[in-house]
């Protein structure tokens, strides 16, 4: 068994930044070569956002003529973000996408909140069954899932309804939720629940009062977590809706993409409006995530 | 990691253990109560829709003519593996999975050497590298569709280098449109999408490693590359193990940059198994098909995830 102590095995990140724990550099050519290759990697990593922000800045009949041409932008038009919002339902698909991301994060969150807390402070008969369930269950194919579930909501008329992808994700949401969570309870003192119920609390009014609140940035960041995992979902957002007023934002710039003629300008302008605002919300939240993210998968 | 409570008292009469094992269940009452909601959720929509797909494999079953469902027992999987084209798909599929794991594992230990440096920045270059792993992988198969395009930044690029002077590829090389070049562009496109995932990983493995072991080396005079590989790769090999099983585990099940890139093609060179299933569901409407290969993935994936449990739990017994 794991003490509460292992269980996080990364410390906070800012916490690490202070530390040297890396072997100091003996000549420079070291040093240059560490800044050449991480600047290589963020150009790799940046380079296709800038070309998308170039190129929803370009004119249709730009990119039309583009074979062999100037990578610049001869004239820079707003016009391809104008028709994004006009010609397609875009803030639809934008609310649509944050509607169901913010749901499942919380549903997800809190049902796993339960799980998590279980197994990590009982030691209950089929603890272990449990434990192996929860983890396999992340494991299976989602097209395994996707026919026979397809096939019920059919039955029950749940196809185009927004409670069929909450349904969906929440169902992918849990399992990692869980086990994130599991090492958040882990790491917090068992004793303070014992003094809770000395003072008369009982063991459920002790999870409530003193591990919720203790475990709040644990909560944050598996909400978070089953956040981004709804809003980049793409298969089970295709295969379950069909009327445009139900699209998701992954699923939304998909049908943009014509079948003979693509709008280039269009779809660059989609892209651009998708990734930048989960970047920046990304950046905001990284360490958090991952530091949630490497004690759940890692240590359990 | 079965409950050590139930299981202790064994040296005492059968009866006695069992008294004892619904003891602990009573104890623990709570405990059942807080798994209930989840359990439930799973075994909804989880456990049943798989037992449910297993049935319908047996069935002849079309989605689009809707009546009988007749029996056929395994005739639908006996014409799947006679099918030429199930050993290309299932070449496909590893090419695809082990092709993306391999990249996503170099790149992401570079950059999770690189991201544990005393450097300046250090916060913002890690923030920066991670950004991939956000963006959704049906976006960033779009981007990369749009890079790899005829006139797209990466001709663009090779024609400026002049690499397309060469001969192997043509200065307007539709990279997605040619059976040579689909694949790796899709791997290149997994490869971004994915080695983040893997960096942070191995940079929370490093991080665990005790910094006199560094000291100790540099005591010595070894080189950096010696440290590298002396203490580096040896302290995080299990995380390095772990990260990768359950790389190709999700590889392995994910269609979404193929159903954007390719959709299989061309000339199926891009298929794979999942991708497949998918393509006979809900293209051609063959659900029995569909779910009888849905059943060979399952296989397959059960055989990846009996080696991830393992060694996970070696790891963790040995922690």
């Amino acid at each position: 068994m794991m003490s509460a102590t292992q269980t996080h095995p990364l410390p906070h990140t800012s916490t690490i930044q202070s530390q040297s724990r890396v072997p100091r550099f003996r000549f420079s050519g070291q040093r240059i070569l560490t800044y050449a290759l991480l600047g290589l990697l963020v150009v790799m990593v940046i380079g296709p956002f800038l070309w998308m922000l170039v190129g929803s800045f370009r004119p249709t009949y730009e990119h039309m003529q583009l074979q062999g041409q100037s990578l610049w932008i001869q004239n820079p038009t707003g016009e391809n973000y104008r028709r994004l919002f006009a010609e397609y339902d875009f803030a639809r698909y934008f609310l649509n996408s944050t509607f169901i991301a913010l749901v499942t994060a919380i549903f997800a969150t809190s049902i796993s909140a339960f799980t998590g807390y279980s197994l990590a402070r009982f030691r209950f008969p089929g603890r272990g069954l449990v434990g192996f369930l929860i983890l396999t269950t992340q494991m299976l194919p989602a097209v395994a899932i996707i026919i026979p579930l397809f096939l019920w909501f059919k039955q029950f008329g749940l196809i185009d309804t927004y409670l069929a992808l909450l349904i969906a994700y929440n169902a992918f949401a849990i399992p990692f939720s869980t086990w994130m969570l599991r090492g958040f309870f882990a790491s917090i003192p068992a004793d303070l629940e014992e003094a809770a119920q000395v003072d008369g609390a009982s063991q459920f009014g002790a999870f409530l009062q003193i591990v919720l609140p203790l475990s709040a940035p644990g909560l944050l960041a598996t909400a978070i977590f089953s956040f981004i995992l709804a809003w980049q979902e793409f298969l089970f957002a295709v295969t379950f809706t069909s009327k445009a007023e139900l699209r998701t934002l992954t699923v939304g710039i998909a049908s943009m993409r014509g079948k003979d003629v693509i709008d280039w300008g269009l779809l660059n302008a989609g892209v651009i409006v998708t990734t930048v605002p989960l970047a920046i919300l990304f950046v905001l939240v990284q360490r958090h995530l991952v530091q949630g993210l490497t004690s759940g998968a890692i240590k359990g | 990691m079965v409950s050590t409570a139930a299981t202790q008292p064994t040296t005492q009469r059968p009866r006695t253990s069992f008294r004892q094992f619904w003891r602990d269940v009573s104890r623990n009452r709570l405990a059942y109560y807080f798994l209930l909601p989840a359990l439930l959720v799973l075994a909804f929509v989880n456990l049943l829709p798989m037992l449910q797909g297993a049935r319908i494999s047996f069935q002849l079953f079309n989605l689009f003519r809707p009546g009988a469902r007749p029996f056929v027992g395994l005739e639908q999987y006996q014409m799947l593996v006679e099918d030429p084209l199930f050993a290309k798909v299932f070449f496909n599929t590893w090419y695809y999975t082990l092709g993306s794991v391999a990249c996503q594992f170099l790149l992401g230990l570079l950059a999770a050497v690189l991201l544990n440096q005393n450097v300046r920045f250090q916060g913002l270059f890690r923030g920066i590298v991670l950004i991939p792993w956000v963006v959704p992988g049906s976006l960033a198969a779009m981007m990369f569709g749009l890079l790899f395009t005829s006139a797209g930044l990466v001709n663009a690029m090779l024609n400026a280098i002049g690499f397309t002077q060469l001969g192997i590829i043509g200065p307007d090389h539709a990279w997605l449109s040619d059976t040579r070049t689909a694949m790796p562009t899709i791997i290149l496109t997994n490869m971004w999408k994915g080695f983040p995932f893997f960096a942070v990983m191995f940079l929370a493995a490093m991080q665990t490693i005790p910094g006199d072991l560094y000291e100790a080396a540099k005591m010595d005079g070894a080189s950096p590359v010696r440290t590298f590989f002396d203490i580096t790769l040896p302290s995080i090999r299990p995380t390095l193990l772990i990260t990768s099983l359950l790389g190709i585990l999700w590889t392995f099940n994910s269609i979404d940059l193929i159903y954007i890139l390719t959709s299989g093609g061309p000339y199926y060179a891009t298929l794979t198994l999942p991708m497949w299933a998918y393509q006979q569901a809900f293209g051609r409407g063959y659900v029995g098909t569909a779910s009888a290969l849905a059943v060979i993935i399952l296989g397959l994936m059960a055989l990846v995830a009996t080696v991830y449990l393992f060694v996970y739990r070696r790891t963790v017994q040995q922690q």
